[in-house]
């Protein structure tokens, strides 16, 4: 499993440079028939030696790609992370450099502006920047290359890349959050703005500065939506026995992308960006892997672990928490934990720490030139009443806590019962992702923090920005309580999640 | 088998029966769908079938027009028979296969 991408040539390498004669059209589904009649060429940045010659040597052939714990990978690869200060990025900045990569970022701070704004904080402190920084090099040994850069600023950016002429773009530079989208006008535009239209500038300076640099690109499973019919969620794209059938005739659908059914202004963007960055990749031979996360939780990775200046944000606001972030903190604060209408919903998860795997993953098995893929980073389907219950069990098993569960008024628009069948393939077959970390896991290691006097008491002072008070409607009003009830004393009903991984 | 601009001419056009070519391009997600129904047909079908990657292989591409991908061809004693142009399900490959093999 280890060499999954040992067969993987100079074609998907990003150190290989094109040398002429590349037929830009032909990534469109039209090829320039005038192009010249002859074998494309490369040179590689990294062995100059070489000239110009045909990109056949293979990762495992080439002494610029070393073996390691996921897979090969290439020596002191330049990885650009755009975001390197959210609750992702600084995780991943951390684990990349521990493997050797030469780490760059920005990010603008707009992540801790947004929570102060709504008036709340990250319950797990964070160190500024400078002081992150200077732990990640005195702890780890890492030498991060970071600016302070808006996606927005173009100039700044485009120079910066220049400099720094990454190997692969990790691009976290997002407002993540659904209820933040819909507050008003101002904050859907805002978030709109920033993620399609920063997006869209990152492609173009991608094309003029590193086209050669695979963009790995955050999307969510919540632009496809929760189909009524049942209908599977394919990876990005529908697999070449789709068909489709009308009034006799049968058309096949393969390698067209599936629907999309967008559940806020927020999952919008991240749907526009779908699309801006499949169009990048036909017109300009960028590559990309557009990620399909499931829901985010956790506070665990290695490198975050080593020390306290290191911690990765938690937060657990209407807006920006996460939901079984969320369930923690209030099991933690002795609220009963809150489920939104019927909490039949069922959503794809995944624990930090296996995130930041299946990033590493990505990262070291670039696509090809043209290439754009879509995976579903998914490690379990849960429905949202099953997560209150887990998180009660673990609160109660193993810290004594007495959890109770509430259903409230559902702030959103969206269907509170629904089948769910998911399929995640790609990253446990094509890219070696192995799950390493339960739900029950994660959320004991979440208890653990969240208990320390210090974060306890940071989640006390902002315990008022728990509930929901942003509703889909416009309408500005807490949610109110539908019913009370213990752990366990529920019947199962309704449906259940199928996640398909299987090759 | 991958073929390239080097071997289609050995493997393809010099080749006493039927071969079904998959024309396809690095950037095209219908061309990857087709890719495994490909590789499962040449371990169940007794035909020889050869993907020509037209962005590594522009010489073959150009020579036979490729004008858009996935182009599926069927090549009897090295002539182009029957083509399609654009994603197709398997059954319509089985279909095409029947039809070179009459």
């Amino acid at each position: 499993m280890a060499c999954i991408n040992a067969k993987k040539t100079c074609w998907n390498c990003p150190a290989a440079k094109f040398k002429g004669n590349v037929d830009f059209t032909a990534c469109g589904q039209s090829r320039n028939i005038e192009a010249e009649n002859a074998q494309i060429m490369i040179e590689c940045r990294r062995r100059p030696g070489l000239g110009h010659f045909e990109p056949t040597i293979t990762f495992e052939d080439c002494p610029e790609w070393e073996e390691g714990d996921y897979g090969y990978m290439l020596k002191n690869m330049k990885v650009m992370i755009l975001g390197i200060d959210g609750y992702l990025g600084w995780a991943l900045a951390l684990k990349l450099g521990k493997l050797g990569c030469k780490v760059s970022g920005v990010d603008n701070y707009w992540r801790r502006d947004c929570v102060a704004e709504k008036g709340s904080h990250t319950v797990v402190p964070i160190e500024r920047m400078t002081d992150r920084l200077h732990a990640a090099r005195e702890v780890h040994g890492i030498d991060i290359n970071f600016r302070r850069i808006d996606v927005m600023d173009r100039d700044k950016l485009r120079e910066f890349m220049d400099e720094v002429k990454p190997e692969a773009i990790v691009h976290y530079a997002e407002c993540p959050s659904a209820p933040y989208s819909m507050v008003d006008a101002k904050h859907a535009i805002k978030v709109q703005e920033n993620n399609v239209l920063g997006t869209l500038g990152v492609l173009f300076i991608m094309k003029d500065i590193a086209p050669e640099a695979s963009l790995i690109k955050l999307g969510t499973m919540g632009e496809y939506g929760a189909p009524l019919t049942g209908r599977p969620l394919f990876e990005g794209i529908f697999p070449s026995d789709a068909a489709l059938e009308w009034k006799g005739r049968k058309w096949s659908l393969g390698g067209e992308l599936t629907p999309r059914d967008p559940v806020s202004f927020y999952h919008c963007s991240k749907v526009q960006d779908t699309f801006n960055v499949y169009e990048a990749c036909k017109y300009w031979w960028l590559r990309s892997y557009d990620i399909m996360q499931g829901v985010i939780y956790g506070v665990h990775t290695d490198e975050i672990a080593t020390d306290p200046r290191l911690k990765t944000r938690f937060d657990m606001d209407e807006w920006f928490g996460t939901v079984v972030n969320r369930f923690v903190a209030q099991a933690v604060l002795g609220m009963p934990l809150t489920i939104y209408g019927r909490g039949e919903q069922i959503r794809a998860f995944i624990a930090l720490d296996d995130a930041m795997q299946c990033m590493v993953r990505l990262i070291f098995s670039p696509p090809e030139p043209g290439q754009y893929d879509v995976v579903n980073q998914v490690s379990g389907l849960f429905k949202v009443s099953d997560i209150a219950e887990a998180v009660a069990r673990v609160g109660k098993e193993k810290f004594g806590l007495e959890i109770k569960i509430q259903r409230i008024e559902n702030p959103r628009v969206e269907s509170e019962k629904h089948p769910l069948e998911v399929v995640s393939k790609k990253l446990p077959n094509e890219f070696g992702f192995e799950q390493g970390v339960t739900l029950e896991k994660e959320v004991e290691r979440m208890f653990e923090v969240l208990l320390q006097p210090e974060v306890k008491k940071r989640l006390e002072e902002k315990k008022h920005t728990i509930m929901p008070k942003t509703r889909w409607s416009g309408m500005k009003k807490e949610s109110g309580t539908l019913e009370v009830y213990e752990p366990g004393s529920k019947e199962k009903e309704g449906f259940e999640g199928v996640l398909r991984r299987g090759a | 088998m991958e073929v390239t601009d080097k071997t289609f001419k050995q493997e393809v056009e010099n080749y006493d029966w039927v071969v079904l070519v998959d024309f396809w391009g690095s950037w095209c997600p219908p061309c990857k769908t087709i890719e495994e129904v490909i590789a499962r047909l040449e371990k169940e079908v007794d035909v020889k079938i050869c993907s020509v990657n037209v962005n590594r292989n522009p010489i073959t591409a150009k020579k036979y027009d490729i004008y858009g991908v996935p182009t599926l061809a069927i090549f009897r004693n090295g002539k182009e028979e029957e083509r399609s142009v654009g994603s197709v399900t398997e059954g319509q490959i089985l279909e095409m296969l029947e039809r070179a093999n009459k």
